[in-house]
């Protein structure tokens, strides 16, 4: 593949950059006992895009021989070229040092070694067992993914790239009824990573049982109370906050369309307390499922500091943007699959641990919330957001008290990371099924410790 | 051109011989040309072909499936073969089973020559024009992302049980997204989006202003009140508080999986009388029309809830055998996954009141334009944050709203329906008037 890219590009007039990219998926999900889903996919071509007159021009292949990746190149240039007179900022290159590098060291135990009956029955006995955890369980989903992809990329600046990428993700969703009540738990974990590194962060007993105890006791918890609270979040809300929140207020593609962070570079915009990453590569924990060593433009996926204890130090680059702002690239630049062009986006994001126990920060509040998981939530290019909460307890006097029904918490994430005045030592990578949407989907982690900080929390006016 | 039906029949014929009881071929070819807007600037422009199959077997009753990007025939052959070892690891439901051979509606107005021709200059022209409306229509506004796409895609299904239907057709899609700065005011950001069918119904400098009113409203917003009182839904955000779900709770999936509120809830009423929801794969210019669903059974028009009353639930072949019924024609899905069941054009028919005299009648209230945040389907509760939200007072919009969340249960909204709008909105393949529901929290602070 890598003499048939080689040969292609060596014949463009223009900066072109050719990305192959191979992905085979399979996925299970069992719903109460029935096989809903069971499938195998491939899903493999060629991406040229060619810069030229300041224009991007963008095409693609499934067909991969170096005819069909020839006329993809010519029409990605007629397109560049067309868009030249169009577009008002012409886009430049950073001059860099090309990355050559292979990557392709495959987990211990990957999942290709796994059989695909072996993925079933783990899907089937995890559901099953969820449903037999208590007779209020009244339906359960459990569901196995994996992405295995190649890739090759190579462009006109020299780059040339070969990587190799394993991300699997396993989880069960449990619905527990009592008349016409319904409340739903949920464990979904994902990793970059193997087999074996999959099942030691999603033990099947403890996620069944996890989904299956949260879905019944929310069946009778009260609703949470309206108001602003001093709050604990786990490393997995924490995730959210900076992932949703914050990290993409800091992409550079928002930042120059008026994003809330733009022109704040060196300016105080958390506590002091926030050191806040994004990065390519796991940080202090293994297994981050954003993890990758070179980005869809073939740069270093390195770790990117975007508030140092408080000040807001940088923003998420691709070579464009880097070169705009006189920076260098951070390897941010991702492409979903080989036929949608590389955008700028997240990876590994993450708010930097300290040294505090979760019991300690719980025993600081007198009358506020312990909210654990995530349930998925917004956010827009002002910061301000809106999650639900997992897992929501209160807490009294420094205790936990009691189980509530999900929180809703909102608020403007950097007012909240101003208001931070304590950190766990609990750092944890949590954000790793799913994905994240900008247009394309991608997998991305988040994470940090446990945070004391204070949140508004939507509650009924009676 | 390939001949999809051709590939189709083949794919289905191998995995037959491969040992699958029924097998099912879907494939498809994409032609898009598309130009993004990004940071106020022509962005980037692009145009590819892309192409899929997908094979569903069933061997002895056990589902298999396996889909590729390639429409070569040995690649045909091998996704066959894939299917075929999937099904053989899977285990036996009685319930599957393929549709049987139907004949198929006329549906006219899918595929205009004149919008599927449309050049790659054109198509910069649009993009070019809507960034310039909405630019020059207020100099704070200011545009973050947007698209210009049209699409011609051909599909076909093919089944070893007789289905064989192929269909092409066109659309166009252009959206802006965006905010307005004034200051360190900053806007919510919103979005707008259309999508036609025909060439001569495009106006994206329409659209442009549009999303530039939007922003523009919504700046020097302020702090509301809290209350618990009446909301008026704009048909964007009915669209995620009303008939979310609903759709949840009428895929028979959900109803047999014991997910769904709306179990053995039929004949029964579930919304306020005032609540008509019509799902139409055959709408005339609706964007999700077609003649026929993902396994080939004929669409046709289904009525959900008639004057609150839960008439029928969405089926597919599979969850109608289980129902012991016939598939409504709701199975949907593309070449790369197993169908599953979800809506065609939806439609909530309009009332017989203005919009303008339901604002008017109401005394201390909000108008919802769009929220952050949706409904949990199964329970219902609801949480969202306003954004685009005005706070009504004496029957009048009072000021934009921010920092400001309501909070109620969508089932229970759908029985306190007070008001209806004539006017309707198309929202993709929704079609929604404004919506006066009672008793929601709202929590401003």
């Amino acid at each position: 593949m890598k003499d048939v890219l080689l040969q292609a590009l060596a014949g463009a007039p223009d900066w072109t950059e050719l990305r192959w990219h191979r992905r085979s998926q399979v996925r299970v999900t069992v719903e109460k006992g029935e096989v809903r889903q069971a499938k195998v996919d491939t899903y493999q071509g060629v991406g040229a895009r060619v810069l030229a007159g300041g224009a991007w021009g963008f095409s693609s292949t499934s067909t991969v021989d170096p005819a069909a990746i020839g006329r993809a190149i010519t029409e990605a240039a007629a397109i560049a070229r067309f868009l030249s007179s169009a577009r008002q900022e012409k886009a430049r290159l950073p001059q860099l040092a090309p990355a050559r590098a292979e990557h392709l060291a495959a987990p211990a135990d990957p999942v290709t070694a796994h059989s695909l009956e072996e993925k079933l029955e783990l899907v089937l006995r995890t559901e099953r067992e969820t449903r037999a955890m208590s007779p209020a369980v009244s339906s359960a989903t459990a569901t196995y993914s994996e992405y295995v992809d190649e890739k090759w990329i190579v462009n006109s600046s020299g780059v040339c790239v070969h990587e190799l990428d394993h991300k699997p993700e396993f989880g069960v969703w449990a619905v527990a009824s009592k008349d016409d009540q319904k409340s739903f738990g949920a464990r979904f974990v994902g990793v970059d990573g193997g087999w074996s590194d999959l099942l030691a962060k999603a033990r099947p007993a403890e996620i069944s049982g996890y989904a299956a105890r949260l879905a019944v006791d929310k069946l009778s918890a009260p609703y949470p109370d309206g108001g602003v609270f001093p709050v604990v979040m786990d490393p997995e809300i924490v995730g959210l906050l900076c992932h949703e929140a914050i990290g993409h207020t800091v992409e550079a593609d928002f930042v120059l369309s008026g994003s809330i962070a733009a022109g704040k570079v060196g300016q105080k915009v958390a506590g002091d307390l926030v050191t806040l990453c994004d990065s390519g590569a796991s940080e202090l924990k293994p297994l981050a499922a954003g993890s990758m060593a070179f980005d869809d433009e073939g740069t270093p996926a390195r770790r990117a500091v975007l508030i140092e204890n408080g000040v807001l130090r940088g923003y998420l680059h691709n070579l464009e943007t880097a070169a705009r702002f006189g920076v260098e690239p951070t390897g941010n630049a991702r492409a979903w699959e080989y036929d949608n062009e590389p955008l700028i986006r997240m990876r590994n994001t993450y708010l930097e641990p300290g040294g505090g126990k979760v019991e300690e920060l719980i025993a600081g509040i007198k009358d506020g919330y312990y909210l654990k998981g995530s349930g998925g939530g917004q956010a827009d290019a002002n910061a301000e957001f809106m999650f639900s909460a997992g897992e929501t307890y209160r807490i009294r006097d420094g205790k936990v008290a009691g189980l509530c029904r999900d929180a809703t918490l909102s608020g403007q994430a950097f007012e909240v990371l101003k208001s931070v005045d304590a950190l766990g030592d609990d750092f944890e990578w949590a954000m790793g099924s799913g994905h994240c949407g900008k247009g394309q989907p991608a997998k991305v982690d988040g994470g940090g410790p446990s945070i004391r900080c204070r949140v508004t929390v939507a509650g009924k006016q009676e | 051109m390939p001949d999809l039906k051709a590939i189709c029949h083949q794919a289905a014929e191998s995995a037959r011989r491969s040992g699958a009881g029924q097998a099912e071929a879907y494939a498809h070819e994409t032609v898009s040309r598309s130009v993004k807007i990004e940071k106020n600037d022509i962005h980037l422009a692009s145009s590819a072909t892309s192409c899929g199959l997908g094979v569903r077997v069933f061997v002895e009753k056990a589902l298999g499936f396996a889909s590729t990007n390639s429409l070569d025939s040995a690649e045909a052959a091998r996704a066959a073969g894939a299917a075929v070892t999937v099904a053989r690891c899977t285990m036996p439901d009685e319930a599957n089973e393929l549709p049987e051979k139907a004949a198929l509606p006329a549906v006219p107005g899918l595929h205009e020559e004149a919008l599927a021709a449309t050049t790659m200059a054109e198509t910069l022209d649009l993009a070019r024009t809507m960034l310039a409306a909405a630019r020059d229509f207020d100099r704070r506004v200011t545009i973050d992302g947007g698209s210009v796409d049209v699409v011609t895609r051909r599909r076909a299904v093919v089944n070893t049980r007789g289905v064989a239907a192929e269909e092409i057709s066109s659309h166009i899609i252009y959206l802006l997204m965006g905010m307005a700065k004034d200051g360190d005011d900053v806007s919510s950001f919103q979005f707008e989006f259309d999508v036609h069918r025909e060439r001569a119904r495009v106006d994206v400098a329409g659209l442009g202003r549009r999303l530039a009113g939007k922003v523009v409203a919504t700046l020097g917003a302020g702090k509301g009140e809290s209350f618990r009182g009446p909301v008026i839904l704009s048909p964007d955000a009915a669209a995620e508080v009303l008939a979310s779900p609903i759709l949840f709770s009428a895929d028979a999936n959900m109803v047999q999986k014991g997910m769904s509120p709306f179990a053995g809830k039929l004949g029964q009423e579930v919304a306020d009388a005032r609540i008509t929801v019509v799902d139409d794969g055959l709408l005339p210019g609706g964007v999700a029309s077609s003649a026929f669903d993902r396994e080939g059974v004929p669409h046709r028009p289904l009525t959900i809830v008639k004057d609150g009353t839960l008439q029928s639930y969405m089926y597919d072949t599979r969850t109608a055998r289980r129902g012991g019924t016939r598939s409504t024609g709701h199975a949907v899905g593309g070449a790369r996954s197993v169908p599953a069941i979800g809506p065609t054009n939806l439609t909530f028919a309009p009332g017989n009141v203005g919009k303008d005299e339901i604002i008017a009648g109401v005394d201390r209230g909000i108008l919802v334009t769009r929220l952050s945040g949706g409904p949990d389907p199964v329970s219902g509760d609801l949480s969202g944050v306003v954004k685009g939200g005005f706070l009504i007072r004496k029957g009048e919009i009072a000021q934009p709203l921010t920092g400001t969340v309501i909070q109620a249960n969508s089932y229970e909204l759908l029985k306190k329906v007070t008001a209806v709008s004539r006017e309707t909105e198309t929202i993709y393949s929704f079609r929604m008037p404004y919506v006066r529901v009672e008793d929601v929290s709202v929590t401003s602070g």
